[in-house]
């Protein structure tokens, strides 16, 4: 493609934005503003909205309804769970929205940004790497705290607002115990017995396996963004393209 | 950054900073998954100048270059697999370079500077590293290994794109997640004549200019400013750059050097690789 | 911003967000490299009303500022002439200035950057994530640490160059490698030669105000600093700085 440079430099804007939103996601992500991410950060527009989606391992939340009871309402759910008890070593906590959270904490980084503008200019595709921690405490002083890292992809859709999240992956490859030394992690533990697995994913809508952390990054090479023309289902990171699928599997490109 | 250039130059200069972001990620994920091949032959400079630094020394020119980090880290990738094969049989039939991988050489405090005649990029980049596996290095545990690296990166306009020309890369602390604290541990080691430094990168099956260049922290390790993050600069010269004397894409040499530490006349006999170097791969 | 902008403008303001990651890259490298003595000359505003906050409290001035960044020298130093001291075999024959930093090893990584440059680009605002592990001498000896921050800053554009004009360096998580993310640390046995370890102490705020406190199991959830949103003059937006 050949463009002027006035493309070329709203092309290098897009990249940048795009690079930036994904940065957000992160710090809302960190933050537990998970509402106001959907508000702020994801698509807007109500055909993008009925085809968005949120991969975890274990599958694909399809559309934003669905994201938004995963997301938002089964999480405070969980942070309510959560909360209880303190609320029973220490009645003076009230189980209010105000005290979710209490005893958290979180950090999710977003490094090592590949991505590419459509030649279109329409939509991106983003891949980036999550070294992040999480933590949840108890009344007595304890915290259960765990170092963790995964693959991140993204379609990115351009949107009246700007660029937003379209189909978000958020990979994940191991779980690490602060304190504790990874070796003792049985090898072929099922990742439905890893912790972050169990906190972060729930049962998605549309069930299959998106990432397998036993056989690793072996697809990689072809799941990677690269340059493209203009978006295709089945090259994207929705619940339709390829991720997780064996070779046999794939429509071949 | 220059903002005094021709618009036109700083729009190419613009891209080229986003073209280095996209090809020190790409690496990352190719490596990390033992693509070596594809990650060379589409992004590498061929020059006789093209280097690869680490710990142990700088590899010189493309073909030892392409040797050591395509030809012998496939072989090491595919001997490590066929090992894993024989305690997981479900592995047979994967993809034998990128079954198991997931190590991330994460890209962070990126300084980014092209030069003001556009034909270079000099960049730095801090990684809080990752060699992840499910099987580790072993093959029979999990394998959750920090590397705490710096790297210094170089790239030449050359046939009309952007080519990965030099790389210095730094080890400054590898160690297990989350085992035991690293600085005590090392001093304890230290103490006890116990500690090995210079082993991070391995031995390269042939180098040509073998040498410490960047030991990993002990406490009586002094600083080491090896990769210092780029300064805006007119073209690559021996004065900016990671790889004095190799700085011209053509293939002159400015500065003849030798074990890198010295940059000196070239002594076979300090060659502490000279065995390694003489076995017949 | 509501106005369109020329590709001039466009291409500028992007060249100022490249200009401030490289900035900040700096500075994160100079933490490894044992720098710190020269942040506050390098990438620090001349601006009367420079501030940075920590966990503690803020540095408000520049004369505050700069009495932060000697403490930590003062550190570095003393550090540096412990373990001179304890390796003499090693470490004897060198001056002062060769073993500065001797010893220490400091990664804190900045990414995850959001960056807001104004749309008069007279100023700019920026979040970072620190996801780094540093070493410290203790009077038991060596320590390693886990880090995890926010870095939140102002900047501010002083003859044509990108300069710090607030800063807040806010610690999450500061603990022992190793060990948990909360509770006792674990204590390590004194060891004669870094006993004067215990009269290193880091200079405390101007203001004294408790900006974050540490991850414990028992604090409320903490988010991060405020996130960059755009702007068009620095009087439309909010302050890393100190109110007060």
């Amino acid at each position: 493609m050949v463009y002027t440079n006035e493309e070329r430099i709203d092309r290098i804007w897009d990249r940048e934005n795009c690079v930036q939103l994904m940065n957000r996601h992160a710090i809302y992500y960190s933050n537990d503003m998970r509402r106001a991410e959907l508000d702020d950060l994801w698509v807007q527009d109500r055909e993008n909205q009925k085809t968005a989606s949120l991969a975890y391992n274990n599958g694909y939340y399809v559309g934003m309804d669905a994201i938004s009871q995963h997301y938002v309402v089964e999480r405070e759910q969980q942070l309510y769970d959560r909360l209880k008890p303190y609320c029973q070593a220490d009645p003076s906590v009230e189980s209010c929205r105000e005290n979710l959270g209490l005893g958290a904490s979180a950090m999710h980084t977003s490094t090592t940004p590949l991505i590419y503008i459509a030649d279109d200019g329409k939509t991106a595709r983003f891949q980036g790497y999550q070294l992040g921690y999480q933590s949840v405490g108890s009344p007595d002083g304890t915290a259960e705290s765990y170092l963790e890292f995964g693959l991140v992809y993204a379609d990115l859709i351009r949107e009246e607002g700007g660029w937003k999240i379209w189909h978000l992956v958020l990979e994940h490859d191991h779980t690490v115990e602060v304190g504790h030394a990874y070796a003792e992690v049985p090898v072929l533990r099922p990742d439905s017995e890893d912790p972050i697995i169990q906190m972060d994913c729930g049962t998605p809508t549309v069930q299959r396996t998106v990432f397998d952390p036993f056989y690793g990054w072996e697809y990689i090479w072809q799941d990677m963004p690269r340059p493209y023309e203009t978006y295709r289902d089945v090259d994207g990171y929705g619940p339709n393209g390829n991720l997780g699928k064996p070779y046999y599997e794939r429509e071949r490109r | 950054m220059n903002r005094e250039l021709p618009f036109e130059q700083r729009i190419f200069n613009a891209e080229a900073c986003q073209t280095v972001e996209e090809y020190k990620a790409r690496h990352a994920y190719l490596h990390g998954a033992g693509y070596s091949r594809e990650e060379w032959d589409l992004m590498w400079l061929n020059s006789p100048n093209t280097t690869w630094a680490h710990q142990f020394g700088r590899m010189v020119g493309w073909d030892e270059v392409y040797l050591n980090n395509v030809f012998h880290m496939d072989r090491q990738v595919v001997t490590d697999k066929f090992g894993m094969m024989e305690t997981f049989p479900q592995l047979m039939g994967h993809d034998i370079r990128s079954v198991c991988a997931g190590g991330c050489h994460a890209l962070t405090s990126d300084v980014i500077e092209i030069s003001d005649d556009g034909k270079f990029a000099r960049a730095s980049f801090l990684t809080p590293g990752t060699l992840m596996g499910v099987i580790g290095m072993d093959g029979h545990h999990r394998g959750g290994f920090w590397l705490w690296e710096r790297y210094g990166s170089e790239f030449a306009y050359v046939d009309g794109k952007w080519q990965w020309f030099h790389e210095q890369v730094c080890p400054d602390l590898a160690g297990d997640y989350d085992k035991g604290n690293w600085a005590h541990d090392r001093y304890l080691d230290y103490l006890d004549r116990d500690l090995t430094i210079g082993e991070v990168g391995g031995r390269p099956a042939q180098l040509t200019e073998p040498g410490l260049i960047h030991a990993d922290y002990s406490i009586t390790q002094i600083v080491q400013d090896t990769v210092h993050p780029p300064v805006p600069f007119q073209t690559l010269d021996d004065d900016n750059t990671y790889s004095k004397g190799r700085t011209d894409p053509t293939g002159e040499i400015t500065i003849q050097a030798g074990p890198a530490t010295k940059f000196g006349p070239y002594n076979p006999d300090e060659n502490p690789f000279a065995h390694v170097k003489a076995r017949e791969d | 911003m509501s106005r369109t902008l020329t590709a001039e403008e466009k291409l500028s303001r992007w060249e100022d967000v490249r200009e401030i990651k490289n900035l900040v890259g700096r500075m994160s490298t100079n933490y490894t490299i044992k720098e710190e003595r020269g942040m506050f000359r390098s990438y620090w505003s001349g601006r009367e009303d420079v501030c940075l906050g920590i966990n503690t409290g803020y540095f408000v001035g520049p004369a505050e500022v700069a009495r932060y960044y000697d403490g930590e020298e003062a550190r570095i130093t003393a550090e540096s002439a412990m373990i001179q001291a304890a390796f003499p075999q090693e470490l004897g024959e060198k001056t002062q200035e060769e073993v500065h930093g001797v010893g220490m090893m400091t990664y804190k990584p900045v990414d995850t950057a959001v960056i807001e440059v104004a749309g008069d680009r007279q100023t700019a605002k920026g979040l970072w994530i620190i996801r780094g592990s540093y070493s410290r001498i203790s009077t038991g000896g060596p320590i390693s640490y886990w880090e995890w921050s926010w870095l939140a800053i102002d900047f501010v554009r002083e003859n044509g160059e990108w300069k710090i004009w607030h800063e807040l360096y806010l610690t999450e998580i500061d603990r022992p490698c190793g060990g948990a993310f909360v509770g006792p640390e674990t204590a390590y046995a004194p060891r004669p030669e870094f006993a004067a370890a215990a009269d290193i102490h880091m200079p405390e705020p101007t203001v004294k105000q408790v900006l974050r406190e540490h991850y414990s199991a028992t604090r409320p959830f903490a988010a991060s600093p405020r996130i960059p949103a755009p702007y068009e003059t620095f009087a439309e937006t909010f302050s890393y700085g100190c109110e007060a």
